[in-house]
């Protein structure tokens, strides 16, 4: 097999040297890519999409217009890699569901995940709900797409589950967005839940959410 | 002249009044669930519900106060589907209706709830007084209701203030995230039968985790 590759592979060239020059400079493009969208999270949670402007961003990322220009073309680009970066760190705990674990600790794993993301990044959470509540219109093509195929690849093993008897059965979408919306709500709705209880503090409020979350959510689910 | 003003009142100026501030209450949430407060103008609230932009000064001097009137609606809507709580003493069927009628709201009435959400998660710049009053009071009458059915044995015990904000968490999820479930869906909005569906599984779910039966 391996020799077959590898014959079939082009032959060393000058390029070679250019190649390994781009994966160092990836690297580092990684970085600054990281810091630009750390900078347009500030500026798209306080301005919106429409108020943001790539200057803004720049300026909040710490380098100049130009420098960002290079790493994205246009504010829409932005905002779009912003999303996409929320959603595969949602997703990844979501696809790391097994199939042919118990269900009790899967879930519970894939909620533990998932409200601890609404401690470390709520304003990502925020940015993400903003959009579909404005009816998505720039991420529409990520939903229906990566989003779509993922959840219905997940829903199939949440009806395995529910044919072996291991779960209850319920149409497995309606399980996967009881899941999101009570562990987002902890990010999204943070200034309603402190102000209904003022003397929390934010730590205290996702390490009580847990237990409530996990224990209703999987006795809702086992079979008795 | 004060008989006369009264009566001209009752009369069909009155519902007059009631059609035009019920024509601007709906424009109002409408243009509010898309472009947010900020973005957000009276002209085009005026446009939206077809009417001058002074006439709806005349009902509403300020934006402000508008929004707040839209907001309000949509959380009295909520409490009063929170009597469901109160009206009966058997916790099955008073959770099972407060979750049903939240649910049948999300579909009736998802700007509201869009503008609602909206809100909270600029981190509530303009009602924040009404969360630490109103909502405060309301969420710790129900939070003691609640407590009652555990400390009776009736529920399993969870903290209630979780189990209230799952609920609202999950039913406002149908309205403030219908765009996404709608794409998820193969890009069309949930028939009736998917409807009754989500309410059956979500109340299930919840039920028969605080250990009643579904």
């Amino acid at each position: 097999m391996t020799p077959l590759r590898s014959a079939s592979e082009p032959p060393p060239s000058p390029d070679t040297a250019r190649a390994s020059q781009t994966k160092k400079r990836t690297r580092i493009q990684a970085e600054k890519e990281a810091r630009i969208l750390d900078g347009a999270l500030e500026v798209f949670s306080r301005y919106g999409y429409r108020g943001a402007t790539v200057d803004q961003i720049a300026a909040a990322a710490g380098m100049s217009k130009p420098n960002l220009l290079y790493y994205f073309r246009r504010k829409h680009d932005i905002y779009l890699a912003v999303l996409r970066r929320t959603l595969a760190m949602w997703l990844q705990p979501f696809e790391e569901i097994d199939a042919a674990g118990d269900p009790a600790e899967e879930l519970s794993k894939y909620i533990a995940k998932k409200l601890e993301f609404s401690r470390t990044n709520p304003q990502e959470s925020r940015l993400f709900a903003s959009e579909i509540i404005q009816g998505a219109p720039q991420i529409q093509g990520v939903l229906g797409g990566e989003l779509r195929a993922l959840v219905e690849r997940k829903a199939s093993v949440l009806k395995t589950w529910a044919a072996a008897g291991k779960i209850i059965d319920v149409d497995p979408c309606h399980l996967i967005f009881m899941i999101w919306a009570t562990t987002q709500h902890y990010a999204d709705f943070a200034s309603q839940i402190e102000a209904i209880l003022p003397d929390r503090s934010k730590d205290d409020v996702i390490d009580e959410a847990y237990g409530p979350l996990t224990s209703v959510l999987l006795r809702g689910l086992l079979p008795r | 002249m004060g008989a006369e003003r009264a009566i001209e009142e009752q009369g069909p100026k009155a519902s007059i009044r009631e059609e035009n501030e019920k024509a601007i209450l709906d424009a109002a949430e409408e243009v509010f669930a898309e472009y947010g407060y900020s973005g957000a103008s009276t002209k085009r609230i005026a446009d939206r519900a077809g009417i001058p932009k002074a006439n709806l000064h005349y009902y509403f001097p300020t934006k402000e106060g508008l929004y707040r009137k839209v907001i309000v609606n949509i959380f009295n809507v909520w409490l009063e589907a929170a009597n469901a709580l109160d009206d009966s003493n058997d916790p099955r069927e008073a959770l099972t209706r407060y979750i049903h009628t939240k649910m049948d709201l999300s579909r009736s009435r998802p700007l509201g709830s869009k503008v609602w959400a909206n809100e909270i998660i600029q981190r509530a710049p303009i009602i924040q007084d009404y969360l630490e009053t109103t909502l405060r009071a309301w969420t710790a009458s129900r939070a003691t209701m609640i407590q009652r059915w555990i400390d009776e044995g009736r529920i399993s015990a969870v903290d209630p203030r979780a189990l209230l904000y799952m609920i609202w968490a999950t039913t406002q999820h149908y309205a403030d995230f219908a765009h996404q479930i709608t794409t998820l869906n193969e890009g069309k909005e949930l028939s009736d039968r998917q409807w009754e569906e989500a309410k059956r599984n979500v109340t299930e779910i919840i039920l028969r985790g605080i250990g009643l039966p579904a």
